[in-house]
Order: structure tokens, then sequence, then C-alpha cells
């Protein structure tokens, strides 16, 4: 038996405490590399799979929010009032420029009233919590200010100070169109509010399998496509933000890859 | 040869003489002079290195001993785990299957 074995309590702590991450998936051999350009690696071969359908929305700004609710999409354009109650509904939110531009909308239409006025932007600035929508009763509230992405963007932190949010006089383009629209109440006849082409949606389904490896070149760059290329992107970033609490699915097996690039 | 399918007559081994260790603090590295590859073991995956060493053993046995070995619980320790630190060295080439 090795001397390794020979061990104090402090020995088996650690090694108990890595006992748990193996639990969590963490992989316990890593093999180095043989060259620059030809990773052999256990780690790299981790794989998680999504347990649930997942929803990732992108907006103009590079924000992001995953969540599980459905988004109505009719030509290329999503229901206004989806996106706000994903948005209130999302497991996590990701804040500005986190979604690099490929992900983004290719365009964000200014939104004047293209459902005949029922526009359900974020009109309502802070100052005036109502707005100057006229269709408020169509509309849903506003997203909850206090959303963790909202104090660590800006440079102190205030909401209002924030380009092209909430700061502004209701007539923010890249969050639904003009708030200052006539409402005129007839809506699109169901009363929901109308369709911006603003975000893009990313989808990705039940038990979808998805290998970390796949993603990184010979040289270990990242090279991140696809819903599941955003998906690991979000989870990186969440990496970065959180560390490895277990709640992201796949944490832990990016975490493994993310170690091992570390020590090349 | 690999871990899985299995069979549970089947008996595995670490054999040291294939292999040379390198102990760096909590982390060993594991030169195989089958493969000429080097890994990482840390120090969970050290001991069951050490545990095939000690001599042959079927997936069962190993499953049903590791936790014991480890000084640990057995909930502590799943069997889905052992079963899954068996493979990744086995997967490397640090354990054989030989003749019972």
């Amino acid at each position: 038996m090795s001397n390794i074995q020979n061990k104090d309590g402090d020995f088996l702590a650690r090694r108990r405490q890595l006992l748990k991450l193996g639990a969590a998936g963490v992989p316990m051999v890593l093999t180095l590399k043989a060259s620059a350009t030809q990773p052999v690696h256990s780690a790299l071969d981790c794989a998680f799979v999504i347990p649930d359908e997942v929803t990732i929305l992108v907006d103009y700004d590079g924000k992001a929010w995953m969540g599980d609710d459905s988004i109505r999409e009719k030509h290329g354009k999503y229901k206004t009032q989806d996106i706000e109650r994903f948005k209130s509904n999302a497991d996590y939110m990701f804040p500005d420029s986190t979604v690099p531009e490929r992900f983004r909308p290719d365009e964000c239409d200014t939104g004047q009233n293209d459902a005949n006025g029922n526009d359900c932007g974020w009109g309502n600035d802070i100052d005036d919590p109502v707005g100057d929508n006229n269709d408020q009763d169509s509309c849903p509230a506003d997203p909850p200010r206090e959303t963790p992405w909202f104090e660590e963007e800006g440079e102190d932190g205030e909401p209002g100070n924030r380009p092209n949010d909430y700061s502004g006089n209701g007539n923010d383009w890249r969050h639904g169109g003009g708030g200052n629209g006539n409402g005129n109440g007839n809506g699109n006849g169901n009363g929901n509010g109308g369709w911006t082409d603003c975000y893009k949606v990313y989808k990705i389904s039940r038990n979808t399998t998805i290998t970390p490896a796949d993603y990184l070149s010979g040289n270990g760059n990242w090279n991140l496509n696809g819903a599941n290329g955003l998906y690991l992107l979000l989870a990186g970033k969440y990496l970065d933000t959180y560390g490895n609490d277990g709640g992201f699915p796949g944490i832990s097996c990016l975490l493994s890859i993310l170690n091992y690039l570390e020590m090349q | 040869m690999s871990a899985g399918p299995n069979n549970d007559d089947w008996v595995w081994v670490a054999n040291p003489d294939h292999y040379i260790l390198h102990e760096i603090g909590d982390s060993t590295f594991a030169f195989s002079r089958v493969s000429g590859t080097t890994h990482m073991l840390n120090l969970v995956s050290r001991a069951m290195l050490d545990y095939l060493a000690e001599h042959p053993k079927t997936l069962t046995q190993i499953i049903a001993g590791f936790a014991a070995y480890l000084e640990v619980p057995p909930e502590e320790c799943p069997s889905g785990v052992v079963r899954r630190l068996f493979g990744e060295l086995d997967e490397v080439g640090l354990v054989e299957r030989v003749e019972p």
C-alpha cells in the first residue's frame, strides 16, 4: 500500500471532499496531452445531458435569459408579452454584452406600433412607473428592477444610468418599441401585445447531450456555435460569476475542462 | 480492455510494474509504461489505483469494498461513482483484466 494511505484526519477530509466532486461528475483522472495539437484527455470526454427543454433568449445588447417558458414566434418576430413573461420567470439572467454579436438578433425593428398601437414595450421609466403607454391594461408589468444583473452593470450600478433601458422616456426601441404609441386598445384582437424582432431565441431539446470537447479546437480554443455552443458560453459566464455551485447543468463538466486547459 | 460491458467473472488488477508513480502534494502523476502517456490522479483515483493493485478483484468486489478502503460510509461512495472511477482508470490503461 502506498504511503499516501498513511493518512491523518485532514487527508481523509480532503479525500472525502474529492469524492463528493466525483459524485458530482468531476473526472478523477486527467491525462496529459501528448502535443499541442493533439489533446487527448479524459476530462475532455465528459458530457452532460440537458434535463429539460431549455430556451435561451438573447437581446440586441447581448443580454440573455434562460428558462423553460415558451415564446411564440411568427415570421421571425416574437410575441412581446411572451418575452416579458419569459424574462420574469427566467431561471438565469446574464447582463449586457454577455452574448457575442453573432448570437444576437441580426436587426432590431424600431417597432413603431406594429400591432395596431398595442405596444407593450418597457416603456416605463423609474420616475414614472406607469409610463406613457395608453394600453397598460393589456400589457404585462415591467420586469423587476432588482434583478441581479441590474446591479452589476454600469459605472455606479444605478439602473437609471443604463443606456437604452429604463432611464428612457418610454421609447426604448430595443425593448419593444415606442412606449408613446397611441395604444388604441384594439390590439391584435387578443390583447396580447405586439411582436418584436429585437430578440433571438435558441432552444435546446430535453435530453440533449452536450460534449464540450466538441467545441474545442485542436489548439485548445473554443469554437462555440449554435444553441449548444451558446449554452456552453453562458455556462462559462455562470462559472465565472457564481462558481461551481452545481445549479447549472453541465457546470462540473465544463469546470473540469477549464481546469485542464489552465494547466496546459 | 474496456471495463464495459463487464462480466462478473472477470477480475481486474492494476499492475505496478506497468506504471511509474510520482507524487506531488495530493496529486500523483502516473506514467504508463504500456501506453507512454502520463495521467494525473487525485487522492481518490490514486486510492482506487492502490486498491486495485492489492490483488485482482471483480467489479462487484471493487464496488463492494472501495468505501471501506477509503474509510468512508458507503453512502458517501455510491456504486456509480466507484464504477465510473474504475472506468476512468481502465480507459487510460492503468487497469488490466487478468485470468482469475
